[in-house]
């Protein structure tokens, strides 16, 4: 599966900070048409952002767009223009199986007429409704990944987001919905740019809650979050424990596998497996 | 005109002076004697005090077309250049030569003067404003710029003869000890000055905290002073210290601190390594890093030459390097450390580089992390004209840090404001390409190809390693192709290469 542990949100409308987008790092580079790029600059931020992608070296991050959300006048425009040129789809305020279809039946219509392969499709879940339909949302097969807003998911509970004490139970719900169907789950932005003691726990919490990654808004929060994910030393003596067990019953024919007179279950081994994978990255 | 060995047509006479063309580096050896002064003598009860400025200048009697030097090491802060310039146009006198390190914006006030008959050149470097004037014609004769030590050279060999030294003294007893370690403008060193101090013909300190007899530590000593002039203030603290310098914050910028680690630690890094360290926003956070990573593998470098700031006092207090050897101070925990502790030492700019002496620091450094306005594709770098040919700033200690350092790292943007900073051609060279190793940008290396080992060293490295001329296609392919600048055919300065041969010229630029 591939890593999405940094998400790095890059506005639209900056050419500045669109051409350097991919000198970081980022496992993706988000360029934003929504809420960054005021109503004013829909139109100039939209050829921006599908010029850069033809022409602007994102390195190895894979490239995001966030498109207007379907409740808008722009979303049919913005995947027309962009869609042929970016690998994922980051589709706002998605509140229903109903919403992906939609925006389904469109991106198909462009992946026909330019004969290109399906594009992939991360919705964020940012209103109680939304969260409610997670699951379903969840199962169409053009999502590879959930993502949340915590912003417009607490102005729809009416409550402040810093007091909210729901936001535990958003997190879970968003993992289970999504593993549940095997695919990753993405925790929302950390916006504080300077307190990078902070964005480290807050990274690693959410990567123990289950989560494959965050939403970053600078450059330089990547390499902090990318350690926040990396497995600790300890994890990953155990993870090599475990394979070498693993690989040990295979050749003896063994059908349990066993460690330190420990029964260990295949979901263990492929813990594992991930583990010695995240690892070897970076 | 003949052309040079970096590919530049030179003149061979500057202000009625010969120059030799550069030549590489090193390849023209040195002639002659050191030049000497004026043999003075001081007998037993003569006041050197005296109370203004006017008045020393027509005890010495300075006359029409002489030459007058002055130190930068109050830097933006200073008002004593302004002050003794104010003095001797009001005096009437002509034609002064103005000999100083380095200039900067807060001396604007001697623009007029270029055109008023009271100075007809200067000879040394220009931040800003005065560069801009000359590069658009205001100086009557040609301007020569020298890096600190060819600076040192040009008047230990005589090139260049000082009539008078005058010297900003941030302390100075009434029989011209001086240290710029105390008072209320205190800098730390006074290495720019002592040079001039010895070779000038007279010399004036200049201080706002005059102390009993004997003025303690000494960084100047009394035997080299005629004159001492006290005045209310010669600068302006705000201006003279830059307060802690922060690290930058620019994600690019960054980058290109930590890929020019990467490259000092595989090529470099070792027990007793030394690197030259600077206040700028790339090499204050490759110094950082670099204390982080020698904390983190236990190594000690043997000295730093700075440019010194917090961060480098920080790793002499820690242990993490044995000496600082300091020819200009940043900031007040600089100044601090230079007073109190016996490894931080002050040292005179001839011993800093000068390449016509029996050896200066720079011989001895490992690595040298310099910046640049332009590189080329030959590896030239330039650090004084703009891309559109205006002259804003000096040479510093580029030429002799590149040339000395075993590895020399150029730190830049690919481009800035959209205007390629790698580029085809440079568009004045400062410095040439042989002695340049490395080149560092956001997007990756450049490695001299006749630097073989580091090639080598670099092999396996996750920094992206690209051919130079890659690295210019790429940042044309951003930016496009720059414009050439609008110049005329006339010299408005000469740069020379720190042997002293001229390595290029600067033309007059069209307004």
């Amino acid at each position: 599966m591939k890593l999405r542990r940094t998400r790095l949100y890059i506005p639209g409308n900056n050419p500045h900070l669109v051409e350097n987008a991919g000198l970081y790092g980022a496992d993706v580079v988000i360029l934003d048409l929504e809420d960054s790029v005021p109503i004013t600059q829909k139109f100039d931020a939209r050829i921006l952002v599908k010029y850069s992608l033809q022409n602007v070296d994102f390195g190895k991050s894979e490239k995001w767009v966030r498109i207007n959300g379907i409740n808008t006048p722009y979303w049919k425009k913005d995947i027309e223009e962009i869609l042929p040129y970016c690998d994922v789809i980051n589709l706002p305020k998605v509140e229903s199986l109903d919403d992906v279809d939609t925006a389904d039946e469109e991106m198909s219509l462009i992946e026909d007429e330019n004969g290109i392969e399906p594009r992939k499709l991360v919705p964020i879940i940012e209103t109680v409704r939304g969260l409610k339909n997670a699951r379903e949302i969840a199962t169409h097969p053009r999502v590879v990944a959930l993502a949340w807003g915590g912003e417009d998911l607490t102005a729809d509970l009416g409550i402040p987001r810093k007091k909210a004490l729901i936001l535990d139970y958003v997190r879970a719900e968003i993992v289970l919905a999504a593993k549940a169907e095997k695919k990753q789950a993405l925790d929302t932005v950390f916006s504080d740019v300077r307190n990078m003691d902070t964005l480290y726990q807050y990274a690693q919490r959410a990567r123990y809650m289950g989560f494959d990654g965050i939403g970053v808004i600078h450059p330089n929060q990547i390499e902090v979050v990318h350690r926040a994910f990396r497995p600790t030393e300890d994890e990953i003596e155990e993870a090599r424990k475990i394979i070498k067990a693993a690989k040990e019953a295979e050749r003896e024919g063994k059908a349990v596998i066993s460690l330190n007179g420990r029964m260990i279950d295949p979901p263990v081994v492929e813990r594992a497996r991930k583990i010695l994978a995240l690892a070897e990255v970076d | 005109m003949p052309i040079n060995a970096v590919g530049r047509e030179v003149p061979s006479e500057i202000n009625g002076q010969r120059f030799k063309p550069f030549a590489g580096d090193l390849k023209t050896p040195p002639e002659g004697r050191r030049a000497g002064s004026l043999i003075r003598m001081a007998p037993r009860g003569r006041s050197k005090v005296v109370k203004s400025l006017e008045e020393v200048i027509k005890k010495i009697g300075l006359e029409d077309g002489m030459t007058v030097s002055f130190h930068h090491h109050l830097r933006n802060g200073d008002f004593v250049v302004n002050m003794v310039m104010e003095t001797i146009r009001k005096i009437g006198i002509k034609d002064i030569r103005v000999f100083p390190t380095a200039l900067f914006p807060v001396h604007e006030p001697l623009v007029p003067m270029l055109t008023d008959g009271t100075i007809r050149r200067i000879e040394g470097s220009m931040n800003g404003p005065l560069g801009e004037a000359t590069s658009y014609g205001a100086m009557r004769e040609t301007a020569v710029l020298r890096s600190h030590s060819g600076r040192v050279r040009a008047v230990e060999s005589g090139e260049v003869h000082i009539d008078v030294a005058f010297i900003a003294a941030p302390t100075a007893d009434p029989y011209g000890n001086l240290n710029g370690v105390d008072g209320p403008s205190a800098c730390g060193p006074l290495a720019y000055a002592m040079v001039d101090a010895y070779h000038a013909d007279h010399t004036v300190a200049i201080t706002d905290h005059l102390v009993p007899y004997p003025a303690h530590p000494i960084s100047i000593f009394q035997h080299q002073i005629d004159y001492v002039v006290p005045v209310d203030k010669i600068g302006d603290p705000q201006g003279i210290m830059s307060g802690t310098l922060r690290i930058t914050t620019s994600p690019s910028r960054l980058k290109i601190a930590r890929y020019a680690l990467e490259v000092i630690d595989r090529v470099a890094l070792k027990d007793g390594f030394s690197f030259q360290a600077g206040a700028g926003g790339i090499s204050l956070a490759v110094t950082k890093f670099l204390g982080d990573l020698m904390r983190k593998k236990g190594i000690r470098a043997s000295f730093i030459n700075g440019g010194v700031t917090k961060y480098v006092v920080d790793m002499l207090h820690e242990g993490l390097v044995d000496v600082v050897f300091d020819g200009q101070a940043f900031d007040l925990d600089a100044v601090k450390s230079l007073k109190e502790d016996k490894n931080h030492i002050e040292t005179p700019l001839a011993m800093y580089g000068n390449p016509y002496s029996s050896g200066g620091i720079v011989n001895m450094l490992d690595v040298g992390v310099l910046g640049a306005t332009e590189v080329d594709i030959d590896f030239n770098v330039n650090v004084n004209t703009h891309s559109d040919g205006l002259l804003l700033h000096g040479i510093g200690g580029h030429q002799e840090v590149a040339a000395g350092s075993a590895l020399t790292i150029i730190t830049v943007p690919l481009y800035r404001y959209r205007v390629p900073v790698i580029r085809e051609k440079v568009t004045t060279v400062t410095t040439p390409g042989e002695v340049v190793d490395v080149v560092v940008t956001e997007h990756g290396i450049a490695i001299n190809p006749k630097r073989d080992d580091i090639i080598e060293a670099m092999r396996g490295s996750k920094v992206p390693i690209w051919d130079i001329q890659d690295l210019q296609k790429k940042a044309y392919q951003i930016c496009g192709k720059p414009q050439e600048p609008k110049t005329m055919d006339d010299i408005i300065a000469a740069i020379l290469w720190r042997d002293g041969t001229i390595i290029d010229v600067v033309y007059k630029v069209k307004k």
